[in-house]
């Protein structure tokens, strides 16, 4: 629904990132999307096409975004296994605990950009 | 060459949902962030909300709306403070306009502000505000099958309401389901069964309210 503004977030983190290593030109923009980010890849990949094809876009003009999904993982506070989560069920496959923490998969980072 | 980066898409908005979040830390506020479908009873549960906690608790309301001030109309002729954000479009509030709209209030005379999201279950969810907890209210005529279908706002909310109770008996709504699969995203949600129209089941969710402004109250004291 706002992957607009997102991709405008994603051009303008690039824009700093580029202009503080003095690349001149981002060829790709790599993002780790997590699974659970609410995030939409294909809507993300038509409003990038869309805000990165102008000249505004700076030095991010025309760059390729690729991105790979990051299945979301908890760690369970009782007995303290990692696991997959898996069909959005949060409980400890494990020890069936409900006291589980979260470690990645809920949100979008912009991983690394390629340039020159 | 291959620059690592490792930030954020939604940073900014983090960034100031932080800022909000010690303000109103320091003003010992429970701040509290509502989110439902449109029509789920959100308006009318802050304003039976308000009623009960006359007296004892102040509230006051950001009204978050694509158009219109009929929500922030609503509560302020029962006397409760609200200022309407319009969004103008947008699915959801960020943290920038919230603490716009808090500085309309006298916060000094304020215990629970609470936050009217935007009728909507997708992106709301993903934008934090700086609130203390999230809360999901989700009204019988949707369906029991809401929770997994839109599982982030259900994984994120401490708290969920079930409303429109009243009208269970004639839905094909399991309610032994809609609250199994809502555990099964947040093991430890907080769920209460309520009938806004009516006022009924509502003491769970006001003691949930009174614990949560004592506890602010109490953690801003400390902090002096």
């Amino acid at each position: 629904m706002h992957e607009m503004s997102m991709a405008q977030s994603i051009l303008d983190l690039v824009g700093e990132e580029a202009a503080k290593a003095g690349l001149s030109r981002v060829d790709e923009v790599r993002l780790r999307i997590g699974e659970m980010s609410g995030v939409v890849p294909d809507s993300l990949s038509f409003c990038w096409s869309l805000m990165s094809g102008v000249e505004e876009a700076g030095p991010a003009r025309g760059a390729a975004l690729t991105f790979d999904l990051i299945p979301v993982k908890a760690r369970c506070r009782d007995c303290g296994r990692t696991f997959r989560v898996e069909n959005y069920v949060f409980f400890c496959p494990g020890c069936g605990s409900g006291e589980t923490v979260v470690l990645e998969g809920r949100d979008m980072t912009i991983a690394s950009i390629v340039g020159e | 060459m291959e620059l690592e980066v490792g930030r954020l898409v939604l940073e900014a908005n983090d960034d100031i949902a932080q800022r909000n979040r010690k303000y109103f830390q320091k003003k010992g506020l429970f701040v509290i962030n509502i989110i439902s479908s449109p029509g789920a009873g959100k308006t009318t549960l802050l304003e039976r909300t308000a009623e009960a906690l006359k007296g004892e608790l102040n509230l006051a309301v950001i009204e978050g709306d694509i158009q219109s001030t009929r929500d922030a109309d609503r509560l302020a002729a029962q006397g409760i403070p609200a200022f309407q954000i319009n969004t103008g479009g947008a699915c959801h509030l960020e943290a920038e306009t919230i603490m716009k709209a808090a500085g309309s209030f006298d916060l000094d005379r304020t215990d629970i502000l609470v936050i009217e999201n935007v009728g909507n279950l997708v992106c709301p969810a993903e934008f934090y505000l700086g609130e203390d907890a999230k809360v999901a209210l989700l009204s019988t005529p949707e369906g029991d099958d809401k929770p997994m279908k839109y599982p982030l706002l259900f994984h994120l909310s401490q708290v969920l309401l079930i409303n429109k109770m009243d009208l269970a008996q004639y839905l094909p709504f399991d309610l032994d389901k809609a609250k199994a699969e809502a555990r099964k995203l947040n093991p430890e949600v907080k769920i209460f069964e309520v009938s806004t129209l009516q006022g009924r089941g509502l003491e769970g969710w006001l003691e949930w309210l009174r614990q949560g402004a004592a506890q602010s109250r109490a953690g801003a004291k400390k902090a002096g």
